[in-house]
């Protein structure tokens, strides 16, 4: 077989979105973009738009602030701005795009920083709407609607962030010391205490009561916005546990500074599993006792 | 046979960082390279006015999915992606009559995907207020009886108003019940918990991890009711509903 044909089907079994995609719907890539960016500085990066629908699109781009909700998750400011305000710095070509049938379109986003900026931070989000699929035609009373991508930008105006926060808890999601079976879901929460946001990482490790390591979980690109706390939930373990297990967590920021180290111990004993087993020796020896018997 | 082996390697080489365990290129105790790159050029430039960051020399890079594995190939490839459906306009039935008042229903449902490790958020929002206008006339936003959504949708004697319920596997805590209240428990009963649909984004589903490459859908319950002395003038109501997901 000669190799461009090797390669082609390589292709086909590698890369199989380009033979199949959802309907109706769209994708944005980056989900979320992080950047370095000195005052009076310009830098340019992509948003690539696929249209995943059989008709084409107009996709609308826009730009917000965006801020910590009351819950710690990003929401858009719907057109006020935030103190660490980024959206005025956002451009783009273009207003809206046209984009065809199963197409993917790649969106130049300018970020035009002016020399008067100050903060360590800003913060904002570049916006992909698109309005409902086949228009119904409404009558009486209706909804059209629209479906919206944000992706978050975090600006830093300095390589050389400096983070400030810490964990503020880290345990048992449901709050129970003793549960039934795993995995187990571990919550983390951060506070950022500082005016840039916090590009957290780590590891999360589970030992069992021997101290052998029963599973780890890596922690990788974590953002906290200034003057937030967030929490993360993470799973680890798998369904099969018994025992006395600790759970450990470590965290450093972007600069790799240490940002946390928790413990947190709990008991896993699965009852069900234990009472079935003990039903069924009780079973059998009663049977066994039976047959002696006989 | 020696190039189809070649070629193999090369082609197992690039699709190894499928794999979710090596998402992580290393790691010690104080450092994570969390991507890895070998290439011929590529880095940070800057100018007067001018920055680019850029990666070069790198072959079969883009993205890739199947059902089991999301790829993404090449150095800029880092930042994971997110969709969303988008349902088509939701016609509200039956009619609303001015003299008898009524209620209309209709919902739509949204799908978001993501890579993104730590899930997505999902907002509603309207772009006028009252939500739902025809001229200058309207029904009025939903009013829940207290700071919570109501269990069950009630409104006033005169009144003619408009709102939403969210139904699915990741919506929010507001949302959820305990099967007589909402904002507690952790049931989410059909048809319950309702909410007015405001200017100001609200958050009605949050994915704590990735769900690619399935989804989670998440269903919007619309209803407007004009009570049968609200005297809804006749016309065509329409509400302008921005469903917003972001993942980071």
């Amino acid at each position: 077989m000669k190799p461009k044909y090797i390669i082609f089907f390589a292709s086909v079994l590698l890369f199989p979105s380009f033979i199949s995609a959802a309907s109706d719907s769209f994708l944005v890539s980056p989900a979320h973009k992080e950047l370095y960016v000195s005052a009076g500085e310009v830098l340019t990066f992509n948003i690539a738009i696929t249209n995943q629908s059989d008709t084409a699109r107009i996709f609308t781009i826009g730009a917000e602030d965006i801020e910590v909700d009351s819950v710690g998750e990003i929401a858009l400011l719907s057109g006020d701005k935030s103190g660490y305000s980024l959206s005025s710095y956002l451009k783009a070509p273009l207003r809206s795009v046209e984009i065809g049938a199963r197409q993917t379109a790649s969106v130049p986003i300018t970020i035009d920083l002016p020399e008067s900026v100050i903060l360590p931070g800003l913060y904002g989000a570049v916006t992909v709407s698109v309005a409902g699929g086949a228009d119904s035609g409404l009558s009486g009373a209706g909804a059209s609607l629209s479906s919206r991508i944000a992706v978050p930008v975090l600006v830093g105006t300095t390589q050389n962030l400096t983070s400030s926060g810490k964990v503020l808890a880290f345990g048992v999601a449901s709050g129970d010391k003793l549960l039934s079976s795993g995995p187990v879901a571990l919550v983390t929460t951060y506070s950022n205490s500082g005016d840039v946001h916090s590009k957290l990482s780590g590891k999360l490790v589970l030992k069992n009561s021997l101290g052998l390591t029963s599973d780890e979980r890596v922690i990788s690109s974590w953002f906290v916005l200034p003057d937030a706390t967030r929490s993360r939930v993470d799973t680890i373990g798998s369904k099969f546990l018994i025992g006395r297990y600790s759970a450990s967590l470590s965290l450093i920021d972007a600069s790799g500074e240490v940002k946390g180290e928790e413990v947190v111990s709990f008991w896993v004993i699965p009852w069900k599993l234990l009472l079935i087993v003990l039903v069924g020796v009780l079973v059998i020896v009663k049977i066994v006792r039976i047959i002696r018997k006989k | 046979m020696k190039t189809l082996f070649t070629i193999l390697t090369v082609v197992l080489f690039i699709a190894a960082p499928a794999r979710n365990v090596l998402a992580i290129a290393a790691s010690s105790t104080n450092y994570i390279i969390e991507r890895d790159s070998i290439n011929f050029a590529g880095s940070r430039s800057t100018s007067a006015n001018f920055s680019l960051e850029d990666t070069g020399g790198e072959v079969s890079t883009g993205r890739g999915t199947s059902t089991n594995y999301a790829l993404e190939a090449g150095y800029q490839q880092s930042d994971g992606y997110i969709s969303l459906s988008t349902p088509s306009d939701v016609n509200l039935l039956p009619v609303i009559t001015t003299l008898q008042g009524g209620a209309a229903y209709g919902s739509a449902v949204w799908t978001v995907t993501t890579d993104n490790p730590t899930g997505y958020t999902l907002y509603i929002k309207a772009d006028s207020s009252p939500a739902m206008q025809s001229g200058a006339n309207f029904f009025a936003n939903y009013t829940p009886s207290g700071s919570l959504p109501d269990y069950t949708w009630t409104i006033g004697i005169g009144n003619s108003e408009f709102g939403f319920s969210p139904e699915g596997a990741d919506i929010w805590s507001t949302y959820k019940d305990n099967g007589t209240a909402c904002g507690v428990g952790t049931s989410d009963a059909v048809s319950a918990c309702w909410d007015s649909i405001t200017t100001t984004n609200k958050l009605v589903g949050k994915g704590i991890s990735g769900n690619h490459p399935t989804g989670t859908n998440t269903t919007v319950r619309f209803e407007a009711e004009a009570e049968a002395t609200a005297n809804q003038a006749a016309g065509s109501y329409s509400a302008h509903i921005i469903v917003t997901a972001i993942a980071i």
